[in-house]
């Protein structure tokens, strides 16, 4: 493990920048707890104070300093991303490979579920889970409810490599080697699945704090919790920009940028790697 | 002389990924010459190196592949181009009417879109002088007329026609501008033996009608029987043995060519028939000294440590072997 | 040594495939009423010859139990394949009949090393009790194809060369202890200077270990050299059957002597003469009503194009046209 992350390190301009990005974020996430402040708690410091050696990033209208909120919010946003992101890549593999390998009418019963819930609106409906749950629904029940509508088309996706995967030569091969279902299943194709499987994860997230921002900017998810998104809300709601608190805004969008570059540039990095075809060339220079 | 003039080419594959390099000679200082009016086949293994030797001849060098010496001569009439020269204009001024390529698996070639007579269209009208496009509906008909080939295959499609019809169409129109030079790598290997037939009668006709020089390559030997005037054997990057295709069949020298020949099963012929021994060398690393020692039966100690020595047996047969040069008293 | 008397049972066989949907629906007949048997009259080598698209792949598949029948009786020891199902059945049939497929770099997971599979088929059909003990039988299937455990040990398919990993193959199909080995196209991909060594395993382990192989190329020299049985087939249809001496030798059926004409022989003395008639439009063949070589046949006749012409038996060949037919 640790001689491939060396290795990435040392070839792949995108991992490098990366790996060393998502350092930074982890270590923010981890001077959150050692804040001074509860992120929750108002007025604990002057209001509306430019970025300066004592409050990093300023301070907002409603007396919190924005670079230790920022620490807390980032690791919520995150923890969100890989709660939905983890619910729905397990459902999606799980539905994708039992549909593509068995088959016949569990694969038509399993793919009209799938296309059903590809269709739904999902922003719309989560709109209406909001108003209707309002203060009810924790930043952690929400990264449920994401996992829960995102999992179909990665499902799809797994399921159509599964179905190439099953003509394969080397899966006859295995068949005849006596091997069942769940091996084939587990040793021949998941391998081939796993650089799509990493990249998916990140994009998951990816789409998942994207969505959490978004109902947050709307004012609809549980504004309390400092997440980014609920950030750039109260910045909007005390209209930042027009008193010209431009820190406040920024901060939040900022390292939104940041981590999701970041994990973007990790995820093309590693798949690319994890790739059977680079293996293959790999291997092949070595040998 | 030599219409094309090969000396001492040489050249590798460099392949670099995540830091690793690995370099495989897969064309080792290889030179022979061939003449006007000739069909030369060049014959051996998958991983010899005759495709890369071809795309060198040709011109087709980009990289992984670099060319580390040696030379490609074109003598055409009164010029001499030297193909591999660092000025571009040399190069380029051998186009598609003097040497023409069938690359492997070509059949796929053919955009599935259009009809056959609109890809014969776009080929001519690109390679002539703008004075002489609207020949090619003649050009066309005659090539068809003389090969042999029904003029319905030009308002079809591709998919429409069988494998066996698709390459010969695309031989038609690789030759359609009567090149001098045809160089064709592999072109009826994936093709089922009656369609194999009829293209490989094909290529004799149209070398017939044109008198040009044929280079063939393939691994099927009995095609280079069927074909070819003289056939040079290839293994592990290096020529080992050059003749007229009769004498490489009856009187191989090279104890690689005896095997090769040896192990090829014919109808009616029950006998028991060996492989060569040993697995095939690897071209990233290949044995020091002769590259087929380690597998030879009559290596000596000269053969382990220095290439081969290079006897020619009289008639244009060529072996580079230091048995042989022992055994013949050299 | 015991005998392996298991045999292939082959009657009216039938697959048909449907192509296309709604409006535009064609029907491809990829075996057409297929009838021999294999390995009745103890182990031997039964090849099925024809060019691509003559059925002998899909028939071969049939054979493996990977793809069903329309019609026809396809039965092996006594019991019809395309009724076994359940794992105890599937695996009872597998370790009997294995297959050995085409492209040696395709048998095998490029991401897995090749001893996985040899380790994996020991295991599943119980083949060892310990470790030690599977080494050996693994060990024993290897040194039977001309490897050794020690060669193949750690390495990945893209180590070996096309004969080495062919031969893996062949070896991971003995390790059940087959009866018979369903080979298609095994030497095609292999160089031809080591196809003879795989050829010549064939024939040993008949010789030696009472396999059956049916063998399935469009190589009739090799099919020559090793089978004792052949079958031409085109279009589906099995057009001349018998000993294979017989039918190379001396072929009745005007596609076969085609077939033959055009083998490239690697013989300077023997080029080819006269040209010949090739196909230009390949779905005109498949459809055709009647015999399916009507449209390049040199003796056609009217009933050719008409009715397709039935089995007829001669000097113990079996020959599928009308020339042959007795008035």
């Amino acid at each position: 493990m640790f001689q491939i992350i060396k290795y990435l390190f040392k070839n792949d301009i995108r991992f490098r920048f990366g790996f060393i990005a998502i350092i930074i974020v982890i270590f923010l996430i981890v001077l959150s707890f050692f804040s001074a402040y509860d992120a929750r708690e108002r007025n604990v410091v002057p209001k509306n104070l430019p970025p300066s050696l004592k409050y990093y990033f300023g301070t907002n209208s409603i007396g919190q300093d924005i670079f230790w909120k920022l620490t807390v919010a980032i690791g919520n946003s995150l923890l969100l991303g890989l709660v939905a992101s983890c619910i729905s890549r397990t459902i999606g593999l799980t539905v994708g490979l039992i549909s593509g390998y068995l088959g016949g009418r569990t694969d038509r019963m399993l793919s009209t579920i799938s296309g059903s819930f590809i269709v739904i609106p999902r922003l719309p409906l989560l709109i209406l889970l909001s108003f209707v749950f309002k203060e009810k629904l924790s930043f952690i029940t929400l990264g449920v409810i994401l996992g829960c509508l995102d999992w179909a088309w990665p499902g799809r996706r797994y399921r159509s490599q599964i179905l190439s995967l099953r003509e394969m030569e080397f899966t006859y091969t295995a068949r005849f080697s006596g091997m069942n279902a769940l091996k084939v299943v587990s040793k021949e194709h998941l391998p081939f699945l796993v650089p799509y499987l990493m990249a998916d994860l990140i994009s998951g997230m990816l789409w998942a704090i994207a969505m959490e921002i978004t109902l947050a900017v709307l004012g609809l998810s549980d504004l309390m919790t400092p997440t980014i998104g609920t950030m750039v809300f109260w910045a909007g709601y005390y209209q930042a920009t027009l008193k010209e608190l431009w820190w406040w805004i920024s901060a939040p969008i900022l390292a939104a940028v940041f981590t999701i570059v970041a994990l973007y540039l990790l995820s093309a990095s590693i798949s690319q790697y994890l790739d059977p075809r680079t293996r293959l060339q790999m291997i092949s220079v070595k040998g | 002389m030599a219409v094309i003039d090969v000396r001492e080419l040489t050249a590798h594959y460099i392949l670099g990924l995540y830091g690793r390099k690995k370099e495989i000679s897969a064309v080792d200082n290889v030179s022979f010459g061939i003449n006007k009016n000739e069909i030369l086949g060049i014959a051996g293994e998958s991983g010899c190196g005759k495709t890369t030797l071809i795309k060198v001849l040709f011109g087709m060098v980009k990289l992984p592949l670099i060319v580390l010496g040696g030379s490609v001569t074109y003598n055409f009439g009164n010029s001499s181009i030297d193909l591999l020269s660092s000025e571009a204009s040399d190069a380029d001024s051998i186009g598609w009417q003097d040497v023409s390529y069938i690359p492997q698996g070509s059949m796929s070639v053919l955009n599935p879109v259009r009809r056959i007579e609109s890809t014969f269209r776009d080929f001519i009208e690109t390679n002539l002088p703008p004075e002489e496009k609207d020949e090619y509906e003649r050009l066309v008909k005659d090539q068809l007329f003389i090969l042999g080939l029904p003029f319905e295959v030009l308002k079809s499609y591709p998919h429409q026609l069988s494998g066996g019809m698709r390459q010969r169409v695309i031989i038609a129109l690789a030759t359609v501008l009567k090149p001098r030079v045809i160089f064709a790598d592999e072109p009826s290997s994936a093709l089922d033996v009656v369609a194999q037939r009829g293209v490989i009668q094909l290529l004799k006709k149209i070398q017939r009608e044109q008198q040009n020089i044929m280079v063939l390559v393939s691994h099927d030997m009995g095609i280079h029987a069927n074909l070819t005037d003289r056939v040079a054997i290839m293994y592990a990057g290096n020529i080992v043995e050059e003749a007229r295709t009769k004498d490489i069949f009856k009187g191989a020298l090279h104890p690689y060519t005896k095997y090769l020949i040896g192990s090829l099963p014919k109808v009616g012929d029950k006998l028991y028939k060996a492989s060569v021994p040993g697995p095939p060398p690897p071209l990233a690393n290949p044995p020091k000294g002769c590259r087929f020692h380690p597998r030879c039966p009559h290596a000596l100690d000269i053969c382990r440590g220095d290439p081969p020595m290079f006897v020619d047996a009289g008639d244009g047969h060529k072996v580079a072997c230091s048995f042989v040069a022992k055994e013949m008293g050299l | 040594m015991k005998s392996n008397t298991k045999t292939f049972e082959v009657r009216d066989l039938t697959k048909v495939y449907n192509i296309g949907g709604g409006l535009s629906r064609s029907k491809v007949v990829a075996v057409n009423r297929a009838s021999f048997t294999l390995g009745d009259r103890g182990p031997e080598i039964f090849t099925l010859a024809g060019e691509s698209g003559s059925g002998k792949t899909t028939l071969a598949r049939i054979a493996l139990g990977l793809v069903e029948p329309t019609s026809g009786n396809i039965q092996y020891d006594g019991k019809e394949i395309a009724y076994i199902k359940g794992r105890k059945q599937r695996m009872a049939f597998m370790r009997e009949v294995q297959p050995i497929f085409q492209n040696p770099f395709e048998t095998f997971n490029p991401l897995k090393k090749v001893y996985t599979y040899l380790y994996e088929t020991g295991l599943n059909y119980n083949m060892a009790a310990g470790k030690s003990e599977m080494d050996q039988v693994i060990e024993d299937a290897l040194v039977a194809v001309g490897l050794s455990l020690e060669e193949i040990s750690g390495k990945y398919p893209h180590e070996f060369s096309g004969g080495q990993l062919q031969r893996s193959s062949i070896a991971r199909a003995l390790i059940t202890n087959p009866s018979t080995l369903i080979a298609d196209e095994p030497v095609s991909m292999v160089d031809a200077s080591m196809r003879m060594s795989i050829v010549n395993l064939f024939r040993e382990l008949k010789e030696k270990r009472d396999v059956s192989v049916m063998y399935i190329t469009h190589d009739l020299a090799t099919a020559y050299y090793a089978s004792d049985r052949i079958s031409i087939m085109l279009r589906g249809n099995i057009v001349e059957m018998g000993s294979v001496e017989e039918i190379l030798d001396d072929p009745l059926h005007p596609y076969t002597r085609l077939l033959l004409e055009s083998v490239p022989e690697p013989d300077t003395d023997q080029k080819w003469e006269k040209e010949i008639a090739l196909s230009t439009f390949e779905e005109v063949e498949y459809a055709q009503i009647g015999c399916k070589f009507a449209g390049r046949c040199p003796h056609v006749m009217e009933t050719c194009r008409k009715k397709a012409p039935r089995d007829i038996y001669v000097d113990g060949r079996l020959v599928n046209c009308y020339l042959y037919m007795k008035k």
